[in-house]
């Protein structure tokens, strides 16, 4: 609930005084889970990292452009998501001649971070990673807006338009498809 | 396998996902810079919208905008109306004529008396007249009090004002007595009669120190004129105020009868019996001031008589002045045997009303009651009359005035100043030997 009102409480001031200590707080708050969001979907860090700037980007010219009007935002992370959605999707048309399934076999070692200290541990993470990927669009959303994001089932029916008992569905048969995928591997 | 697997797509977002450090800090750096491009400067302004939306983070925005913000407004409306009107009357309360805000003042009453008529309610408009008389005369009160110049011009028009403030008393109550609906209760009406009672206290003040006032001034001769003509429209509200008081008293009794018992016995008979001994005590007081002016008279009238006996000089004058003194004097002479017949006459009557309450009989007291009301307001026409006309010659005013009776009263007549005579008249303490000469010099026309 705070949150919910410290996000309220920002997203007032953008519109209000057009802040931009303001949004830089909830950049703070939203860009890990944009950047996940978006690294499931692509290929690599790179990309993710360009649509992920691209996201806020945009997230912030709407916000402005419509700061007269105030409308009501229900909830900010859903209009991440959904501009990152789109954001993916004009990717995918830049490079559509490019065939992007395959990842990166080299995942970054980003830093010296303490879980790259279990070799096994790398391993295990990476064939998940690669599964994910294998999965139709629809099931890598729910499961790593479930799973990865944490989110509500509501939050996640939000953000991918579909209804509380869809999105259930969707991550029953998504969590089934993936166990299926590691199985066979 | 399906909880493991939950296990290892949570931890995902602690491992590879994670964006880089670097990326973060620097993407963010870069964000800002854009977005700060983008907007430039802003001043920011207080937006009353932004009120609303404010509060559109702690409510759902149909209610703020369709529920809070119209109730809101209605509420600020109503506040700045209503706390202007009260500030506004509260100031104007005090004001008095020719005050700026005392036209708010008149207002606000009238709208009052309006109110109370729309909606019916005679109880209310008639306390409210009696209310507002009360006003009009502590106002006259304060207006001859002040040091302003054209008080007596205000003075009269708050006397006008009070007389017709006093008319509608009467008027109220005499529908109130015809008025058998019982809508009106006699502890209205008894509430009533102590205001009467009250402006008619007040303006027997305001009497008093206009002849004070009067006898002060006596060098400027139309400031002499207003305040007599002051002091004439003063008894005549006076005199309605009377009427007004005499009448509640009435409309109390005939309420008491009709079966009202919103006042007890006890208070009807207290209240007739307080008129009673008010009218008694104002024949005594036009009797005795009367003896008074009739004593100054006197001693004027020998003074003169010597001087036209020792004087040769100015004889046409002294002869005339002597010839007017007399007249005065016969004419208060009359006077003087008037209202001690009043007294008489009011004692009698005074003692048949207590002797009618001691029975019982309401109504016999409440007729002598109106008999003493008459009887006094005679007298004290007479004693008006006297007054002015004595005044024409001698400054008899503050020997009227004077509460006190035990001052010893001088009379001179000299010439020495001018060659017409001039009377003066000197109280001197009994005790002390304050002269009060420059007080009461007069000049004869």
């Amino acid at each position: 609930m705070s949150n919910f009102l410290t996000e309220k409480i920002l997203l007032y001031r953008i519109f209000t005084k057009k802040d931009p200590e303001a949004y830089a707080e909830l950049y703070d708050i939203y860009v890990q889970r944009i950047y996940r969001f978006v690294f499931f979907k692509v290929s690599n860090h790179e990309n993710a990292e360009d649509i992920a700037s691209e996201v806020f980007l945009k997230a912030w010219q709407f916000l402005i452009a419509n700061s007269e009007e105030q409308p009501e935002i229900k909830s900010f992370s859903g209009l991440l998501y959904k501009i990152a959605r789109n954001s993916i999707i004009d990717f995918y048309r830049q490079r559509a001649s490019k065939s992007e399934i395959a990842i990166d076999e080299n995942i970054e070692v980003t830093d010296d971070g303490k879980w790259y200290d279990e070799l096994a541990n790398k391993i295990e993470t990476g064939k998940i990673i690669q599964a994910i990927k294998k999965l139709k669009q629809e099931y890598q959303e729910v499961l790593t807006l479930k799973y990865v994001d944490e989110l509500d089932i509501s939050e996640i029916a939000e953000i991918t338009g579909k209804s509380q008992l869809s999105v259930r569905v969707t991550m029953h048969r998504a969590l089934k498809k993936l166990k299926q995928i590691l199985g066979d591997k | 396998m399906s909880q493991d697997l939950i296990a290892q797509l949570k931890q995902l977002k602690h491992g590879e996902v994670k964006p880089s450090e670097a990326w973060l800090k620097n993407n963010r750096a870069v964000l800002l810079s854009q977005i700060k491009n983008t907007v430039g400067d802003q001043n920011s302004k207080i937006n009353l919208e932004n009120v609303w939306n404010a509060m559109a983070l702690f409510m759902p925005r149909p209610v703020v905008f369709n529920v809070v913000r119209p109730m809101a407004v209605l509420l600020v409306v109503s506040i700045v109306a209503t706390s202007g009107w009260i500030t506004g009357v509260d100031a104007a309360y005090n004001s008095l004529p020719g005050d700026w805000l005392y036209g708010a003042k008149r207002a606000a009453e009238k709208t009052q008396v309006a109110m109370a008529a729309i909606v019916g309610a005679k109880k209310a408009e008639t306390k409210l007249h009696a209310e507002f008389a009360k006003r009009r005369a502590d106002e006259t009160k304060q207006i001859l009090n002040s040091n302003d110049p054209g008080k007596q011009a205000k003075a009269q028009e708050t006397v006008s004002d009070l007389k017709i403030e006093i008319a509608s008393v009467n008027q109220k109550l005499d529908e109130i007595k015809s008025d058998s609906t019982k809508n009106v209760t006699a502890d209205v009406v008894k509430d009533v009669k102590q205001d009467t009672d009250s402006v008619k206290n007040t303006l027997q003040e305001v009497k008093t120190s206009l002849l004070a006032t009067a006898a002060q001034n006596t060098s400027t001769t139309p400031a002499t004129d207003a305040a007599v003509q002051t002091v004439q429209a003063v008894s005549e509200v006076k005199d309605l105020a009377k009427d007004a008081s005499i009448k509640a008293v009435e409309v109390m009794v005939t309420k008491h009868l009709e079966g009202d018992v919103s006042v007890s016995v006890a208070d009807v008979k207290k209240e007739i019996n307080t008129t009673l001994q008010s009218g008694a005590t104002d024949a005594a007081q036009s009797n005795s001031s009367v003896d008074k002016i009739k004593d100054v008279v006197n001693a004027a009238k020998t003074q003169v008589a010597d001087l036209s006996a020792n004087k040769t000089n100015n004889a046409s004058t002294t002869a005339a002045l002597t010839q007017k003194i007399s007249e005065i004097s016969t004419a208060t002479n009359v006077a003087v045997a008037q209202t001690k017949t009043a007294v008489e006459t009011t004692d009698q009557a005074v003692a048949k009303a207590v002797d009618s309450l001691n029975k019982g009989d309401l109504n016999q007291a409440v007729q002598a009651m109106k008999d003493v009301n008459n009887v006094t307001k005679e007298a004290e026409k007479i004693y008006d009359k006297t007054i002015v006309n004595a005044a024409q010659l001698v400054p008899v005013s503050p020997v009227v005035a004077a509460v006190d009776s035990s001052k010893d009263i001088k009379v001179i007549v000299s010439t020495s100043t001018s060659s017409t005579p001039e009377i003066k008249v000197i109280l001197t303490p009994a005790t002390s030997t304050i002269n009060n000469s420059s007080n009461s010099k007069t000049e004869k026309k």
